[in-house]
């Protein structure tokens, strides 16, 4: 065969001829390819720096919260009558056991006061094997359910690990949430319990998250990006530590602190961001703490004292027996201002308590005022974002989910006397439900070391789009956590048919336009091709000559794609990079000088496979004329010219 | 039957008179009566008129090309057209022969079945002693490379090679090494006296200095044949005589045989043997000037 050197001197000589034509054709299908390519530069670009972003935000790890499934048996029937028959003696049995409680606290008792462990339905519309249905509430369902535990898988902490520890999870986070302690913040480090609590819109500093009480404790290293340095301030510590949103800081600490509002400049909320969080480092808040139990008694000692107010000229007015005076401190306990009982009603109130005690244990009443400190900023993306920061905020914006955070490392670390250990470490009282088991467990959260680690943890955990009756019944329900890393994956992954459609587009035109090209310089080279057998070339010879051809024209196309794409993708990045730098920042809540947004990336295979197939087409493109021009009788061409 | 064949009966130096004493003319016209009557259904050949022009030139008594029967027909529309019926020749190496003849009498065919550019549809084609309708087409490539030298009438030179290149392209095909094969190609252009266009574009080149050219790269592989179909027809007369003395020289120098079609007969008649075709067959061989 024809050396390479000597093969690549013809195959210049036609690289030399029809210039316009080889022109046009690189042109055309560079700008095809060369618009697939640049598309291409930029997604990869984009999604990579996204990842990062998402990598620098969750500190290098993908994390994967597990919520308890809400569905259970799906063949669980309310109506059964073997269910309602077993509920009836567990109700009976509690009648007895409430009766002989009733004889031993010397109280009286009427079980037909006791509502039935069902519910009915007397629309004549229900079928009638239907208008019965247990009350999952009754006491007597709920012992039938201890008892009877409903088929769902476990979902505690064990089940989550006994899940994700296969798939590749290094780390599980068992966050707990307080929420329903009702930590009230004392705005001002002063509560008025003599007006009831103000109905409709709350004030403002109250509708944020440590307003609310939101809390949850969570291990350090879960929101360690997002704990500030420790400051004077800080040393010694002062109150729980907490992490709170910038926005949350702002409505409680804006006026003391000096901390403005948000502003709508993306690189000014960068610097805002932290400004609060420098500004808030260290700064202490007062919550308190009551629960049902003391809230009922301040309901009770604020009602009677509007009562008394009310009846103070009122010579006829007896006061109660017992009048209870609401706390003079912030946070206080009700106290007994005044108790006139006589002992005979006192036992009978109390033995009426021991009574419900004994059915219905409820804690004893308790306040606590406790003091927070705040060590961190959570992120929080601005919600008056719009375009593309709305869209980017939407799709990948870090969310938490908590509330405020109380780190737990850093809790143990603080004097026993702000820790609060008896309290924080309560757990909420739970009911069975027959779907879902206890009501009131906590989510947990497993930790992966890469992306697609994780997306498998959620892609087996999850209904998504295809609700069957496994992954309805499965245990968990896992979707990712602080910030939806997938979701630029997921993007690209439903963008995937559409790029191929139109890369398939692209190479059909492209295909036809090289075909149509090589075709007729092939064809118009039957002379040549004549002329070299003449002077005794082999068939291989001359289809060296015009593989090398078509390599060499497909180099160029390739070049003038690959060429035009990084210039498109390189002036989309000169534009707009810093810009997306910030939005990614903000939705990220990466504050750091790194990572950069960029809209180069070369890393995908889908670049590659445009580049790869210029060339597999250029040769496709040459083989049919080709193989017509070898076989043909040289002379027939050489006549025909 | 040829009308100089034997008539039964006749004597051998009868037979000879009729050849004007040139037996191997006799010989071939022999070979050919016998080939006749072995076929009985074959056309009868035309009558061959032998001329003498010159002194008959001293032949090699190699023979180069043996041609024995050789039959082409095409088909065009149907119709079956013998381009070639039953010639058969002998040519001795360092032979000059011009192939003459009208439009369409064959002789352009001839010269390509000489080079293995066509398959006949009958007879064989025997060139320093292979039969080029045994070769596969590979090892005929590689012949014709190494052993046949083309030129063509429109000269088919590359056209954004320089001469020297050009040159070379036979030598590319039998990976010859590159040095070598320059210094051959730039000795040869100084024999064909271009050694100043060398460096030239084809378009840069005169017809006769492209035909040069040509002859310079069909030669590059120091070829035993030489054939050339209508090397002047494109050529003023001065230049149409520079090539044929080029041609004269290179048969000359290098005992080259030559081959060579050409409707012109001031150009024919400087060949040492001219083989006049009518209708796919032999008309006439005129030798000598």
């Amino acid at each position: 065969m024809i050396g390479m050197r000597d093969a690549i001197t013809l195959a210049r000589t036609k690289i030399r001829s029809k210039r316009l034509r080889l022109l046009i054709t690189t042109v055309v299908s560079g700008l095809v390819f060369g618009v697939m390519a640049g598309a291409s530069i930029l997604v990869d670009g984009a999604s990579t720096s996204l990842t990062n972003f998402a990598r620098q935000n969750l500190d290098g790890r993908f994390l994967v919260q597990g919520s308890p499934n809400f569905m259970g048996p799906i063949d669980f029937n309310p109506s059964d009558a073997t269910l309602l028959a077993e509920v009836q003696k567990y109700h009976a049995a509690y009648l007895t056991e409430r009766k002989a409680a009733a004889k031993k606290y010397e109280i009286e008792y009427d079980e037909r006061s006791e509502p039935p462990p069902y519910t009915e339905n007397n629309d004549p519309q229900v079928p009638p094997e239907f208008r019965k249905s247990v009350d999952f509430s009754s006491p007597a369902y709920q012992r039938y359910a201890k008892d009877h535990p409903p088929k769902t898988a476990a979902r505690d902490l064990a089940a989550f690990r006994e899940i994700v520890t296969p798939l590749g999870a290094t780390r599980i986070f068992e966050p707990h949430n307080i929420g329903f302690l009702g930590l009230a913040l004392l705005p001002k480090g002063t509560e008025d319990l003599s007006k009831p609590a103000p109905t409709g819109e709350q004030p403002k500093e109250l509708q944020t998250a440590i307003g609310q009480g939101q809390y949850t404790l969570v291990d350090d290293d879960l929101v360690e990006p997002f704990i500030a340095k420790a400051n004077s301030a800080r040393t010694p510590a002062q109150g729980i530590p907490v992490l709170i949103s910038a926005d949350d800081a702002v409505t409680t600490f804006g006026s003391t602190l000096d901390i403005p509002k948000r502003p709508k400049d993306k690189g000014a909320q960068i610097r805002w961001f932290n400004s609060v969080r420098a500004k808030v480092n260290g700064a202490t808040y007062v919550a308190c703490h009551r629960n049902d139990a003391e809230r009922a008694r301040v309901e009770e000692a604020r009602q009677q004292a509007q009562e008394i107010a009310a009846n103070a000229s009122n010579k006829e007015y007896v006061q109660p027996e017992l009048i209870l005076a609401l706390p003079v401190t912030p946070c206080g306990a009700v106290t007994v201002a005044k108790d006139t009982r006589s002992a005979e009603v006192k036992k009978a109130q109390d033995n009426q308590k021991a009574f419900e005690q004994e059915f219905n244990p409820t804690p004893a009443p308790r306040a606590e005022l406790v003091a927070f400190q705040v060590v961190g900023l959570l992120p929080s993306p601005a919600t008056s974002a719009s375009g593309i920061d709305a869209v980017l905020a939407g799709l990948v914006g870090t969310n938490y989910g908590f509330g405020a955070v109380v780190p737990r490392t850093s809790l143990a670390a603080l004097p026993e006397a702000l820790r609060h250990d008896s309290l924080l470490s309560l757990k909420q009282p739970t009911s069975i439900d027959p779907f879902m088991g206890p009501v009131g467990q906590d989510t947990f959260i497993a930790s992966f070391r890469t992306v697609e680690k994780a997306r498998t943890a959620v892609t087996e955990n999850s209904c998504g789009l295809n609700w069957t009756p496994e992954c309805q019944s499965a245990p968990f329900n896992m979707q990712t956590y602080g910030t939806n890393y997938l979701a630029v994956d997921d993007i690209v992954r439903q963008l995937r048919p559409l790029i191929i459609a139109l890369l398939v587009i692209a190479f059909g035109i492209a295909t036809i336009i090289i075909w149509a090209m090589m075709g007729r310089v092939i064809a118009d080279s039957r002379r040549e091709t004549a002329v070299f057998r003449a002077i005794g070339a082999k068939r291989s010879d001359i289809a060296s000559v015009y593989v090398l051809y078509s390599l060499w024209v497909a180099a160029r196309i390739a070049l003038f794609a690959a060429g035009l794409g990084v210039l498109i993708a390189g002036i989309v990045h000169v534009l707009y990079a810093k810009s997306a730098t910030q939005s990614a920042q903000l939705a990220y809540a990466v504050f750091t000088p790194e990572p950069k947004f960029s809209f180069l990336g070369f890393g995908s295979p889908v670049l590659w496979w445009i580049l790869i197939g210029i060339v597999a087409m250029s040769l496709v493109a040459i083989t049919p004329p080709l193989l017509r021009n070898i076989r043909r009788n040289p002379i027939k061409d050489m006549r025909d010219e | 039957m040829s009308e100089h064949a034997p008539p039964p009966g006749s004597g051998v130096a009868d037979f000879l008179a009729h050849f004007d004493g040139d037996v191997d003319a006799a010989v071939r016209a022999l070979r050919e009566y016998a080939g006749q009557a072995a076929d009985p259904d074959a056309r009868p050949a035309p009558p061959r008129k032998i001329v003498t022009r010159r002194p008959p030139r001293p032949r090699s008594g190699k023979t180069l090309i043996e041609v024995n029967s050789l039959a082409k027909a095409y088909k065009v529309g149907g119709q079956q057209i013998r381009a070639l019926d039953g010639v058969s020749l002998t040519i001795d190496q360092g032979e000059f022969v011009a192939l003459t003849g009208a439009s369409g009498s064959g002789k352009s065919t001839l010269l390509q079945l000489l080079g293995g550019l066509d398959k006949p549809s009958s007879g064989t084609v025997v060139i320093d002693g292979a039969d080029l309708g045994r070769m596969r087409d590979g090892v005929l490539s590689t012949f014709r490379n190494t052993t046949i030298g083309f030129v063509f009438q429109f000269f088919y030179l590359q056209p954004f090679l320089q001469l020297v290149t050009n040159t070379e392209v036979p030598g590319m095909f039998a990976h010859s090494k590159r040095v070598p094969r320059k210094e051959r190609a730039l000795q040869l252009i100084d024999e064909v006296g271009l050694s100043d266009r060398a460096k030239h574009l084809p378009r840069e080149m005169s017809g006769g200095q492209m035909q040069r050219a040509a002859i310079a790269r069909a030669l590059l592989n120091q070829p035993k044949l030489l054939l050339a179909d209508e090397p002047t027809g494109n050529l003023d007369s001065a230049s149409g005589a520079s090539i044929m003395e080029l041609f004269e020289r290179i048969r000359e120098e290098s005992g080259t045989t030559i081959v060579m079609v050409t409707h012109d007969d001031e150009m024919a008649a400087r060949a040492d043997r001219t083989i006049r075709l009518k209708d796919g067959r032999i008309l006439a061989e005129e030798v000598g000037a």
